[in-house]
């Protein structure tokens, strides 16, 4: 029987439901402000040091969401990698131990999707309840946290081989807007945690520290104040509510699959975007017969996952992309919003490495015979990138309760509905040939388009509105329906816009847990 | 069943193995019992030759030795060894392939890519395919033949060990 800190019964702590970018966040800004958190995460704690491998398929099997989840749609992750839509992190710290450290801040625009691309058949587009202005002063406290380069007088890292040939590429073609990134990967000793070598292990959690994770930063801090508690192995059921409708706790399997009650003052959700709608909708009762947060329907839905896609080139002499970290630099001029290239919204060109193992699993899957190992033989000669670009939200893209499939716990499994828009489709085109034209531009031979796989960034599902009719939540990620259940993951996301999501999480849980001190310290939670 | 040998025999010639196709049959269609290190449990030799050449022509390397291959072979054929549904796929899938091409190891490479064409919807080819792409590539000799370097904590990481050494890109 586990000891824990607080008490079970003790209805004056908060819950937060996954200790990654969002909820290992709040969980340390609510401590930090002396409210006792509870955080449940379904995954094991690891340690940096002892518990990560620079290898492939061995750190999948440890810290990914490997639970039962189903695909639908016409998009070809169902196809290559139907029982696999995520590549998402069950693991203290979540899905931070994976991410390649891009921080990017949203553009203007970008937070009013609906005014600035208009009315798009077939896509739910709303306007966020919030304005850059609103998160900018949450933007810059984040990236101090994050100790993001290229800010608070944070040198850039030191450029790649990989990313010199974007690099080269992108100064023949005449964009304007390209560095080696604004990344979470300290460039210098900072925060207690030593500098980046170049490992080219990002993907597999940062063997060094360097990489910003909660598992090694947020977490431990909120220890250090007192107020906090991780329950690692804890993974949360159902969330549960009085006849007034306000959240009273939470079940959750323990690591011995024992069903365990916690009680909570308020709950905040943040187990990324297929888990956190899945346990709102498994938490359906009397009162809520749709699921808890529900009102307008609209829990997990409009479920986003960016374009990805990488394009992987081949060059007459070597390179060793694969020296270094993964993301090592950024061409940002596509990002733009112009319909003059035929489609709204933009996206970004990213530098990206896989080794050997992951390369054959994921350049072209199905593929085999020489037009394929004609990439693997050139393995030395590739560089790679990677698209991060806006996917249009719509309704039916999304996280329903499987029919009939079920989990490790008999609960309803979750299903990841997802067609790609047309909007996708030429933003998609135009993205592939913008890669290969800057690989092109230094040389390359051939070039491979690859499609996307597994998400790795999930959104929308949640997500805020203005009016309840629109969405789960309101600008601060609090529930449109209850006044204590909060989302505090990237499901908040009205839009997917064109940046990776983490830095824009961080600055929300920041942001959020203001609020909710403020609220309680008012009384109206 | 005779057990093979426990010795495995590398066919790399001097300067690498650049055989083209037509030469790198006859190789395989006389490749000595010792080359697979272990004894095959679940199919048996004869099958073992069809899988060898099957597996090469999926994920083909000519500079990689058979030993690569015959590894990925045997390791599937472990695997059957606890898993009898898989086992039943193997065997049956590789006798029905070798009774339909009953002169494949002396095809053309040519003629036996269509005949693997001719069977890549089935549940025994993707069995196949599903094992080698990861089989042979999480080969850490055969990262070594792509270039791969692999784990490099250990090493310091590749900060002082070439991450930013490319030399042939145009100046600034």
């Amino acid at each position: 029987m586990a000891i824990n800190k607080f008490e079970k019964n003790d209805d004056s702590v908060i819950v937060v439901i996954g200790s990654g970018a969002g909820g290992g966040t709040l969980g340390n800004e609510l401590a930090q402000k002396g409210h006792k958190v509870v955080c449940l995460e379904a995954g094991a704690r690891l340690n940096f040091a002892t518990d990560f491998a620079n290898e492939e398929w061995p750190m999948f099997d440890k810290i990914s969401w490997l639970d039962k989840r189903t695909t639908s749609g016409n998009w070809q992750v169902a196809k290559d990698f139907p029982g696999l839509p995520a590549w998402i992190c069950k693991t203290v710290g979540g899905t931070t131990v994976h991410w390649a450290g891009a921080s990017l801040r949203f553009q203007e625009h970008e937070f009013r999707a609906r005014t600035h691309y208009g009315e798009i058949n077939g896509a739910n587009l709303l306007d966020w309840p919030i304005s850059l202005e609103d998160l900018a002063p949450y933007y810059a406290k984040a990236e101090d946290k994050m100790g993001v380069t290229r800010t608070n007088g944070i040198p850039g890292l030191p450029s790649n081989n990989n990313y010199k040939v974007m690099e080269a590429g992108a100064k023949k073609l005449g964009y304007k807007h390209y560095h080696s990134g604004r990344m979470a990967i300290n460039s210098e000793a900072r925060d207690s945690r030593t500098s980046c070598r170049q490992l080219g292990f990002c993907f597999q959690g940062c063997r060094m520290g360097a990489k910003w994770s909660t598992l090694y930063t947020e977490i431990p801090k909120a220890e250090k104040t007192g107020n906090f508690e991780i329950r690692p192995q804890s993974h949360v059921l159902k969330i549960e509510h009085d006849a007034n409708g306000k959240v009273t706790g939470v079940v959750y399997a323990d690591h011995e699959g024992n069903h365990q009650r916690q009680l909570a003052k308020a709950v905040c959700v943040a187990g990324n975007s297929i888990e956190s709608p899945r346990i709102l909708l498994n938490s359906a009762s009397t009162l809520f017969p749709d699921g808890l947060a529900n009102s307008s329907g609209q829990v997990g839905r409009n479920y986003m996952r960016h374009l990805t896609g990488s394009v992987y080139s081949i060059f007459d002499k070597p390179v060793h992309m694969h020296r270094g970290t993964t993301m090592a630099g950024i061409i940002s001029d596509e990002s733009r919003h112009d319909t003059s290239r035929g489609f709204v919204g933009g996206y970004e060109l990213e530098t990206v490495s896989l080794g050997v193992p992951f390369l054959a699993a994921f350049l072209l899957p199905g593929a085999w015979g020489r037009d394929f190992t004609a990439f693997m033989d050139a393995y030395d000669h590739l560089a790679g990138m990677w698209i991060v670009g806006e996917d249009m939200p719509q309704e039916n893209n999304a996280i329903t309760l499987h029919d009939t499939e079920k989990d490790q716990h008999g609960l309803p499994a979750p299903n990841v509905h997802y067609d790609d828009h047309v909007n996708d489709l030429a933003m998609r085109r135009h993205a592939f040939d913008a890669g290969a034209r800057v690989h092109e531009a230094v040389g390359a031979t051939r070039v491979m388009e690859t499609p996307p796989y597994p998400s790795t960034h999930n959104l929308g599902t949640n997500r805020m509105s203005l009016l309840a009719k629109d969405g789960v939540v309101n600008k601060w990620g609090q529930s449109h329906d209850i006044s204590n259940l909060f989302v505090s993951d990237g499901s908040q996301f009205t839009t997917s816009a064109s940046e990776n999501p983490t830095l824009t999480i961080v600055s929300l849980a920041i942001r959020q847990a203001d609020y909710i001190s403020d609220q309680l310290s008012k009384n109206n939670l | 069943m005779s057990k093979p040998g426990i010795n495995r025999r590398r066919f790399l010639a001097a300067g690498g193995d650049t055989v083209a196709g037509g030469v790198a049959v006859s190789l395989v269609a006389s490749l000595p019992a010792s080359t697979w290190a272990k004894s095959l449990n679940v199919i048996d030799q004869s099958a073992a030759e069809v899988m060898l050449r099957v597996c090469r022509l999926l994920y083909p390397h000519d500079g990689l030795a058979d030993d690569y291959y015959a590894a990925c072979v045997e390791s599937l054929d472990t695997k059957a060894e606890g898993d009898a549904a898989l086992a039943t796929r193997l065997k049956d899938g590789v006798g029905q392939f070798m009774k339909s091409n009953s002169e494949f190891l002396k095809s053309t490479e040519e003629e036996q890519l269509k005949a693997l064409e001719a069977i890549s919807g089935s549940d025994f080819f993707q069995t196949v395919r599903g094992h080698m792409v990861v089989a042979l590539y999480t080969d850490r000799k055969v990262w070594g033949e792509l270039g791969y370097e692999g784990p490099s904590f250990k090493f310091g990481g590749y900060l002082e060990r070439g991450f930013n050494d490319i030399d042939w890109l145009p100046e600034g």
